[in-house]
Order: C-alpha cells, then structure tokens, then sequence
C-alpha cells in the first residue's frame, strides 16, 4: 500500500521517473483548458440556451475529476514523509495550505456550494470556475519565474512604481481643480479622477475628454507620462527577465561543468541534465552550446 | 612600455574601407580634359565608385516609370483627370533622355568602343543603342513640326522600354561569360539561387521578381476600392494573370534546379525538401489562389481566397535575413515566450471574469458575457484602450486601475525578451565574426579571399567602417596578448615581476568570483563537505575584506 502511494505521489508531482506523470499533466492541462472554455462560451446566452444540458454533465463530470484528483494528492501526500520526520499529516497539510492546494480547494468548491445553497449568484460561481486556469499554473514555473524576476528587481520596481503613484496623483488631483466643476461626474472626487489618470497613464479609453485649457495641457502631460511609464516597466521588466534566465543558464552551467568534471556522463546524470533542462527552459540548441563550452573547458584543464 | 609594436603598425597600415568596398575614394585627376574627366565620373564602367552604376540605374526607373504612365494613358478616366500631369511627366522624361542623348554623343569620342573610329560621333550614332535612343526621343521634337496621328505617337514611345537592353545586354553577356560550359539546369539554377554564377543577371531577376510582388499587391489593395476597381476592373485581371504566371515560372525553375543547391541532392527528395522550406512554400502559396479559383469555381466559391494573394508580399522576405533572425531568435526563446504567454492568459481570464462579475448589472449590454469582457480586457491590458467598453462602478473601475497597471508590465514581457534575445543573437554573431576575424589575422595579412568573407559577413550583419575597424583592434590587441600570456607557471616564477603580476591577476580572478557569488550560499556550500578547510575559508575572507 505503501508503495502505491509513494507511486501515486511521485506521478501526480509531475516526477520524470515515470513516463505517465507526463499524460496525466496533459490530461489535467485539457480537462482544465476545456473546462474554461466552456465557462467562458457558457455565458453567452445564445450558447447556454442551445447546450446547456451539455455544459451540465461537463461540469458535474469534471468536478468529479477535478474531486477525485484533490482526495488522490491528499492521500498519496501522506507518503512524503517518514513517520520519524513528521507522519502523513504533515506533508497533506504542507499541501492543503500550500497556494497550489488552495487553488485546487476552492476550483471544485462551488460546485459543491452550488449543491447546498441553490440560490447563490450564478455569476460568482462563473468567475470562481474560471479559477480553474490557475491550476495550470503548477506545471508551468512561468509564475514563479515571474515573481523570482520582479523580487530580485524590487528596488527598481519600487520606484517605478513611485513614480508612477506621484504621476498619478499629481495629474489626478490637478485635474480635479482644473475639471472638477465643469465636469463634477467624472472629475467630482479626487478617487474618480484618478481612475481617469490611471487609465489615460495605462491605456487612454478616451471617453472622458478635459473641457477646460487647463485640463487639457494636464491631459497632454498625462498622456506623455504614461509613454514615458510604460517605457520604464517595460525596461525593467525586460532586465528583470533577461537577469532571470542568465541566472538559470549560470546555474545549469554550473551543474554541466560538475557534470563535466570527472569525464564522463553516467546515466543518472543525464537524466539529471534533462529535468534541469525542462525546469530551466532551455532549448536543445542552448544546451549544445553549454555541452560544447563545458567539454572545451574540461579538455583544457586537463591539457 | 607602450611601444609601438608589430601590431599597432599593422593596424596603421590597414585600410578597412578598402576591405570592405565602401565609400571608395574615386581617384579622378581634376586637371583631366573637360571631355575626359565628365566621361570618367559618369560613363567609365571600369572606375568603381563613379556615377556610371547609378546613372544605369535611375535611367532604368524613368523608363519603367514612362511604361506605367503609357499604359495608365489608354485608360480615359484615368487619363482625362490628370492630362496635365501626364503630359509633365512626359516632358520630364524626353528631357532627361535628350540630356542623356546629348551627353553620349559628346562623349563617344572618349568611349572604348568608338575610339578607334575614324569619326567617334558617326560610329555613336550609327550603333543600334543609340539608334534606339534616338528613336525614343525623337517622335516628340517631330511632332512639334508635322502633325503625327497620336497612336502612332505612343507606339513609338514604347519603343523607349527597349533602352533597358543598355542594362540587360551587357548583364547576360556576362552572364554567359560566367556559365560557359554549364548544363541548362545549372544556368537556370544560377538564374533563380544566389550563387558565384549568378552575376549582375541574377540580381536583375530578383528586381524583376520584387517589382512584379510589389505590383500585384498593390493591385490588390486597390481592387478593393469600388470607383478603382470599376474603372480599372480589366487591367487588374491582366495584371493579376501575368502576375500569376510570372511567379509560376519562377516558382516551376525552382524547383527544377534546387537539385544543384548544396543540400537537395536528390531529384525527388531533394525537390520536395525544396517545396518544405519556407520560402519556397511561400512562393507556392503566393500562385496557389489563383489555380484553385480556376479549377475549382464551379464547386465552391473561392473568392474569398484572393484575399490571400496579399501573402506575396512575403515574397520580398527572401533577400532580407531579418526574418530569418526573428524566426531563429522566437525559436530559440521559444519556451520562455510561452511562459510569458501563459502568465498574460491568465491575467487576461482574471480581468475578464472580474469585469464580468463587477460590470454586468451596472451595463449588461457592454459586458454582456465574458467573451465581450475578454475582448475589453485585452484592448485594456494591452494599452489599445479604444474605449467602447469602460467600467462604470466604482468596484470595477478600481479593479481596472490595479490591472491596468499590472498589464503595462506583464503585457510587456514579451517585447522584452524579444528584444533581449534579439540584441544577444547580434552580440553572438559578431563574437563569431571576430573568431573569423581571429583565424584571419593570424598570419598577419589579409588576403583578397579572406577579404571577401569579412565583406560578405559585414555586409550581413550591417556594421559598419566604424564597427568593423573597432572589432578588428579587438582581434588585434587580444591576439597580442594571447602571444604574451600563457607563459607555463615555471617561466612565470622565473621572473619576479611577471610572477608578481600573475599573482595580481589570480587575486582579482577570486575577488570577482567574491563580488558576484552569492555569500551566504558561498559558505553554505564550503561547509558542507567540508569542501574547504577552515584556513582556506579564512584565506578567502581574507581576499574579500571581510576577515
């Protein structure tokens, strides 16, 4: 029983060990992918009114899923750790607390809710089911990376965002003074007017337009900063992320060379190079250069 | 210590723009005879760097331009509008061939093929180029005296297009020079595929391809428009199935001589390998449109796929490598692109379903279901912001602000690592130019071979005089110091001053290694396993300061 349940884990974490971990990460990945898309072609009235009894059965069967996969992970979770270092309960309840667990908690929790309060709103049910999507987020490290980028990077992302907060504020309430009477619906309160500042700074849906000259020598200001904002997020973000991936691409060298090191490549550690390979991001064409690099390396210190 | 050494010398005495063939100096001596010295700027083929190239060249668009401006004449409503401006046109262009005229017989004495002659300016004129060139300008002094019946006129005004042969004639002689002794199948390969056999022959089919996309595309995009297509509805016919044929000759010799490009031997597999590669599939797809409306009309309506006949313009594709480095550069990232994507999808579907839950009661004919608030989400994150959806509720409109910003920078991720990957592909291009250049130099001298491939690679790589000369110092001074440095460590202790210099070296080498490990990770690796004794431990504190 043990065993299986060892077994059970490791596939479901996604472990190369065992070449089926790889279709049930696909088959989690489309059950979800179908299961947005359907959310999402369920809100079309013409849509839900033609297949409702389909998207029915689809969402009670993938509950079932998405069920039976949570109590699986739970279960098999209990064979992480040795009794010596913690018992079962230990690693479920790593799991059940961790983002990943909540995310799976609360992808099938409406449904149940759905079961016991009938009369909720059908639409928060909606956006909770679209959640969904953020299960994939557990075979894809993109958002880790993301975080890892942003972090390293916070002093930069801290005064971007500085400045950012004094555009906003600064053009805001200028605007406040300059339109406030002429225009008191959309320039009333200085909440409302920054709500104009932010999205003329962001994306400038140009529904609200300034009346006075004051107002719109303010909003040409605005309009210049948000340029300027935008060519500093994407600057930083740009480094963060390259800065990112040249640290995978050191750290994976580095591991190459140990590789390297003794002069041959055992089994283990090929497999080894390949799921770092896969964790990292790499393409075969970049590992080839770094082979390349290590094995000129090594013959050199040799020679 | 800084004495000029073989090196720097070496470095004088080179001439890169020679080497690259640029902006050549034109060595014309001011004190020439009048006559001779404006027959060296403009018609000498035999000095580079003069105006002879580019005299050819703007000839050459005048007079495709007068085919245009002869064809567009026979279409009344096109013509009667602009009368005035045809007429001007047409002026314009009887002046500059007069001039070019005139030029050339006052020069035919200073010319090869006329010296010789007893009278120069008689054996000019008495050549068929210049009988051609006569004929062109002729017919409009003439009418001026006798009244000429207008058709007449414009027959005659297309002989004008026969003065291209001034180009191509002397471009397939060469040519021929160059294909002696070839099969047809290696003369229609240098022909259609950039190769040493091609010559001034093959650049001119690549015009001649790139006018007749450039033509067609442009044909398409003003078929679209009804007055035009009216009016014009014929010409754009013709024009479309002499486009069409064109490019499948072209595309038919193409596949008949890949089989002589290195890489697609083979008469079969060699072909279809040809067929897969992107561009000559796009060439397939740029003639595909036009056969299926005609075999398959009667069955279905195709019309929609001409639309497709805009994919030509990916023909223009084929000369420029800067889609093959894009191509390369979103393969190459390609996994890290997905990931950007990935977390952008998720953004998307978290600001589309809060728009959804937030907006719908307030305007449940803007947000009406969540494709509608996908489609607002995206014109939002990405900055479009046409504004024919906006949140109204102050929940939404907060929820707008947080994600609007968020969007500015995960939505710019991609054009990030674009443009990160792309700038590291130059920089690894040009280390490879400088292995070359390393190879290159290594003798000391460059020669013309070696020339070529610096020319071939700098032109591929768009550096400039500047930039080459400066990757070369590179090669230079490196190569100097590789001479000098790896002395074996017994030849280092010989001399004390070098010994105390490697030592310097070393110690920066574990002070650079300090500055960017990261320390604590540093000694959590060095204790475990004790993979350096404490002395050594207090040795690398020490080197670092921090003792």
């Amino acid at each position: 029983m043990t065993g299986i349940k060892h077994t059970l884990m490791e596939i479901l974490d996604g472990s190369p060990k065992h070449a089926i971990s790889r279709y049930v990460e696909w088959l989690i990945t489309i059950v979800v992918l179908v299961n947005c898309t359907a959310v999402i072609l369920d809100s079309v009235p013409e849509v839900h009114a033609e297949f409702k009894d389909f998207f029915h059965e689809l969402e009670f069967w993938s509950v079932m899923f998405f069920t039976a996969e949570y109590i699986l992970r739970v279960w098999s979770l209990g064979a992480r750790y040795t009794p010596q270092e913690g018992g079962a309960w230990r690693g479920r309840k790593g799991y059940i607390f961790s983002p990943f667990g909540l995310i799976d908690f609360f992808a099938t929790m409406p449904h149940y809710l759905h079961m016991f309060f009938p009369y909720l709103d059908l639409r928060i049910l909606r956006v909770l089911r679209l959640l969904r999507i953020l299960k994939l987020s557990k075979y894809n490290t993109a958002l880790q990376d993301l975080f890892h980028a942003v972090y390293s990077e916070r002093q930069a992302f801290g005064s971007a965002v500085f400045l950012l907060t004094i555009a906003t504020i600064v053009s805001a309430s200028l605007m406040h003074f300059a339109e406030g009477h002429q225009q008191p619906e959309f320039f009333g309160t200085i909440p409302h007017s920054i709500y104009w500042a932010i999205v003329t700074i962001t994306s400038g849906y140009g529904n609200v337009e300034p009346m006075t000259k004051a107002g719109e020598a303010i909003a040409l200001i605005t309009g210049f900063l948000g340029v300027c904002m935008a060519a500093i997020m994407t600057g930083i973000v740009a480094s963060a992320f390259s800065n990112q991936v040249a640290r995978k691409k050191a750290a994976f060298e580095a591991q190459l060379r140990e590789v390297f090191s003794d002069g041959n490549m055992s089994d283990d550690e090929q497999a080894t190079l390949k799921r770092l390979q896969a964790h990292y991001r790499l393409t075969d064409e970049q590992v080839d250069a770094m082979l390349q690099r290590a094995k000129n390396k090594s013959s050199s210190n040799i020679g | 210590m800084q004495t000029p050494t073989k090196q720097d010398k070496f470095l004088e005495d080179l001439d890169v723009k020679a080497i690259l063939g640029q902006d050549q100096e034109v060595h014309i001596d001011r004190n020439l005879p009048m006559r001779k010295w404006l027959y060296s700027w403009l018609l000498d083929p035999h000095i580079p760097g003069n105006f002879q190239k580019d005299l050819d060249k703007w000839i050459s668009y005048l007079i495709i331009g007068n085919l245009f401006s002869l064809m567009f004449e026979h279409v009344p409503a096109v013509y009667e509008p602009y009368k005035t401006w045809f007429e001007c046109f047409d002026i314009f262009s009887v002046a500059v061939f007069t001039i070019e005229y005139v030029l050339r017989f006052y020069l035919a004495p200073e010319d090869e093929e006329f010296k010789t002659r007893k009278n120069a300016r008689l054996g000019f004129v008495t050549s068929p180029f210049a009988i051609i060139d006569f004929l062109a300008v002729a017919p409009f002094y003439l009418q001026a005296f006798i009244p000429i019946d207008l058709r007449i006129l414009r027959l005659l005004r297309l002989l004008r297009i026969m003065k291209l042969f001034r180009v191509l004639i002397p471009a397939i002689a060469e040519f021929k020079e160059l294909n002696k002794g070839r099969t047809f199948r290696q003369k229609v390969h240098a022909l259609v595929f950039p190769s040493n056999h091609g010559g001034t022959m093959q650049h001119i089919f690549e015009v001649f391809i790139g006018v007749w996309v450039i033509l067609s595309v442009m044909a398409v995009i003003l078929e679209s428009v009804k007055s035009i297509n009216y009016i014009l509805h014929l010409q754009f016919v013709i024009l479309d199935a002499v486009a069409v044929a064109i490019f499948t000759v072209e595309y038919c010799m193409r596949i008949y001589s890949c089989v002589e490009e290195p890489g697609y031997k083979g008469a079969f597999l060699g072909r279809l390998r040809q067929a897969k590669n992107p561009s000559t599939f796009i060439d397939f797809l740029a003639i595909l449109p036009f056969f299926l409306e005609v075999f398959l009309h009667h069955l279905i309506d195709l019309r929609f796929l001409r639309v497709f006949r805009l994919a030509r313009l990916l023909k223009l594709t084929r000369g420029s490598d800067a889609t093959a480095v894009l191509v390369k550069v979103v393969v190459r990232e390609w996994p890290v692109m997905g990931a950007a994507t990935f977390i952008m999808m998720l953004l998307l579907v978290l600001t589309a379903s809060l728009g959804y839950l937030f907006e719908y009661d307030a305007q449940p004919e803007k947000f009406e279901n969540i494709p509608t608030s996908i489609y607002w989400a995206v014109i939002t994150l990405a900055s479009v912001g046409y504004g024919d959806i906006s949140p109204v509720t102050p929940m939404g409109r907060a929820m707008t602000s947080v994600l609007a910003l968020l969007g500015i920078g995960i939505f710019a991720i991609p054009a990030a690592l674009l443009a990160s990957a792309f700038s590291d592909e130059l920089v690894k291009e040009r280390d490879q130019l400088k292995a070359n250049l390393f190879a290159i130099l290594k003798d000391g001298h460059i020669s013309e071979a070696e020339a070529a491939i610096i020319r071939a690679e700098a032109k591929r790589l768009h550096l400039t005089v500047e930039e080459v000369n400066k990757l070369i110092e590179v090669v230079v001074k490196e190569h100097e110091l590789e001479e000098r440095n790896p002395l074996p460590i017994h030849k280092i202790a010989e001399n004390p001053a070098l010994a105390v210099e490697h030592y310097k070296a070393l110690l920066g080498q574990i002070r650079q290694l300090g500055v960017q490990t990261n320390e604590a990770q540093f000694e959590a690796a060095a204790q475990q396993g004790a993979r350096l004794s404490s002395n050594e431990l207090d040795l690398w504190h020490k080197i670092q300061g921090k003792a």
